[in-house]
């Protein structure tokens, strides 16, 4: 091996311990430089201080979060808050599944604490970022309130609690029984990715869907344990049976004043987007309720197999 | 069987066309929402493009001792907000919302590089220059993204790449590429399959946007560093600073890929680390590899060091 005086065979701290340990006079100094460099480095690393963004000078609109899993009746909702004078729910985005896949891949946390952006710093600047556009979305109506809806968020309640320390989420609860029927009615253990990805752990498409509810249903409620206080908790089944009222509370809850006007949602024009193939045609509230009287005992039984942890918690009969 | 028709039953259909038709024509009318929130002076940067262990590493340490450029640890950001470009339903979605494809490519590199852009600033300089190896997947959406970067395309050797990635066990071992075993007998043929596919984009890329594309070749910059660098940095815009070649008397920040480099203080020639290969091996790899070492001018028979001489005669 050979090296000169300072430098050393890039290549590995064995050479450098071996060097270390046989030590001739060159080799034992270009050891301790080695040594000397990385501690220094080493401190260096442990004192860069962490880069802080601005926050955004203009006034930030406040919003909230719609969050079910598909088929709970998320484009009804989002459809009824779209129309309150100031309220603007665009159709669904599907932007913050990307927005926030780096705060769950721990490599690119780490190379962002190493460039200088701390956790929070990054989780604030991607929500800061993301949520421009539903202001702007707001404001190109003439609205100061967005409300976002994509199914797929429940996976992502944590990433958006940290992203967002100053919205709100609607959790939208419906009978898992009439949300796994109205999947399988649109074959979406084959056609919606999210719960396609599921299919090869269950021996059928219905059991997927199943599965797929009981762990959306999990998620919402272990969020609204942690966050009582920026969660409210809304019921498909109330909401078709008693607009006004679940209505009204829900509006107290986001701090906008509740317009009776918003029940009729058909007079308001909407924005067009995925999952409102079926309800831009309907022109009031109907209650899709009990839609698995027709299931076998046995159906009935195998679903409540899977779903028996959110039927209990939600208080829904099997 | 139905005998007689209300007005009613025919009225139905007839609204539900109507207002199916209404809302055809209320999308297509529907204006895209632009967001101006340019709240700084936008700095200029460039993106270092290689597969890794293509000496990238070398080449941000070399540009961060730069006086007037500032190279973070690669920051592994881009691939996730450009996914978005990727997914159609994404892209579609927005558009739904208001916010067209060209509108949110553009808002997604301004995002993006508002992280480089703050990172030069506190370094106090001004210009940025960002490498993360799996930028290479994604050239198509970076440079939509962010059409005003320049691109510094990395070239080394393709046999000293893939020895170096089996070296260091990158197909099993980064969640990225471990897909590429699935559709190659041997991680060896994996592995030169990935390299093909990487430079052949780059490759593509130059020839498609030769204004923002300036090629390096990892054998000249190891060669002749400062004749090399200078042709870069006149490419950036920037004047050459002699202390780019001694790189090891700034200071860095360390970051991913870092292990081994920065114990290194000087420019050290890796050529020729695929001697030891079997001629079963060179044939596999050629196999794989032949449309680049053609393109690049590493002849099939000429060994690194021969092909940096015949590149720099």
């Amino acid at each position: 091996m050979s090296t000169n005086a300072g430098t050393v065979e890039p290549g590995s701290r064995q050479n450098a311990t071996a060097s270390l340990l046989s030590g001739s006079g060159d080799e034992l100094r270009a050891a301790f430089g080695h040594l000397k460099r990385r501690i220094g480095r080493m401190v260096q690393k442990s004192l860069q201080r962490p880069i802080v963004i601005a926050p955004q000078d203009e006034e930030r609109l406040p919003g909230a979060f719609i969050i079910a899993p598909f088929r709970s009746g998320t484009t009804l909702l989002r459809f009824i808050l779209d129309s309150h004078p100031q309220i603007a729910a665009p159709p669904e985005t599907f932007l913050f599944a990307h927005l926030l896949a780096p705060l769950r891949d721990e490599r690119t946390t780490g190379a962002m604490w190493n460039v200088g952006f701390h956790r929070e710093v990054l989780a604030r600047a991607l929500g800061d970022y993301g949520r421009g556009f539903l202001e702007a979305y707001a404001s190109s109506k003439g609205k100061r309130f967005w409300i976002e809806k994509t199914p797929s968020y429940v996976e992502w309640l944590p990433e958006l609690a940290e992203a967002f320390t100053d919205v709100r989420f609607l959790l939208l609860y419906r009978h898992p029984f009439d949300i796994v029927r109205s999947m399988m009615e649109r074959d979406m253990a084959r056609t919606q990715p999210e719960i396609a990805a599921l299919r090869d752990h269950y021996p059928s498409a219905f059991a997927t869907c199943c599965a797929y509810v009981a762990r959306e249903h999990a998620a919402m409620l272990r969020f609204q344990r942690q966050h009582p206080a920026v969660v409210y908790e809304l019921r498909y089944e109330r909401l078709v049976d008693a607009p006004e009222r679940e209505l009204a509370a829900a509006c107290a809850f986001l701090g906008v004043s509740f317009d009776p006007q918003i029940v009729r949602f058909d007079e308001t024009r909407h924005d067009l987007g995925f999952g409102d193939e079926k309800i831009n045609e309907t022109r009031s509230i109907v209650a899709r309720t009990g839609t698995y009287g027709d299931w076998s005992a046995q159906e009935r039984q195998e679903a409540a197999g899977y779903l028996r942890a959110p039927l209990e918690a939600l208080g829904y009969a099997v | 069987m139905r005998e007689t028709w209300t007005r009613g039953d025919l009225g139905l259909p007839l609204g539900r066309i109507k207002r199916r038709v209404g809302r055809i024509v209320q999308k297509s009318l529907q204006r895209p929402i632009v967001i101006d929130r340019h709240a700084q002076e936008p700095i200029p940067g460039a993106f270092i493009i290689a597969p890794p262990r293509s000496g990238t590493t070398l080449l941000r340490l070399i540009f961060d001792s730069h006086p007037a450029i500032a190279a973070p640890p690669e920051t592994l950001i881009f691939p996730h907000l450009l996914g978005a470009l990727r997914e159609e339903r994404v892209t579609r979605a927005m558009w739904n919302a208001g916010f067209h494809r060209e509108f949110l490519a553009r808002s997604l590199g301004d995002f993006g590089r508002s992280f480089l852009e703050a990172y030069a600033r506190t370094k106090q300089k001004r210009f940025w220059i960002e490498k993360t190896p799996s930028h290479v997947e994604w050239l198509p959406e970076l440079y939509e993204a962010c059409p005003d970067a320049k691109f510094l395309l990395l070239y080394r050797h393709p046999f000293d790449v893939v020895r170096s990635m089996q070296e260091r066990k990158m197909m099993e071992t980064q969640p990225r590429l471990t897909a590429w075993l699935r559709d190659h007998p041997t991680r060896f043929s994996a592995c030169c399959a990935y390299v093909a596919c990487q430079q052949e984009a780059m490759l593509a890329f130059e020839a498609r946007h030769r204004d923002s594309a300036h090629a390096i070749r990892y054998e000249r910059l190891v060669a002749e560093p400062e004749d090399t660098l200078r042709q870069a940095c006149a490419f950036l815009g920037l004047d050459f600073a002699p202390q780019m070649v001694d790189f090891a008397s700034a200071r860095h920040d360390i970051g991913f890929g870092d292990e081994k480099i920065h114990e290194t203080q000087e420019i050290v020639p890796r050529l020729d680390t695929f001697a030891g290969w079997s001629e079963a091996e060179r044939t596999e790899a050629r196999r794989h590899l032949r449309p680049c070492l053609d393109a690049l001018g590493y002849q099939s028979g000429l060994t690194p060091r021969a092909a940096a001489a015949a590149i720099t005669s």
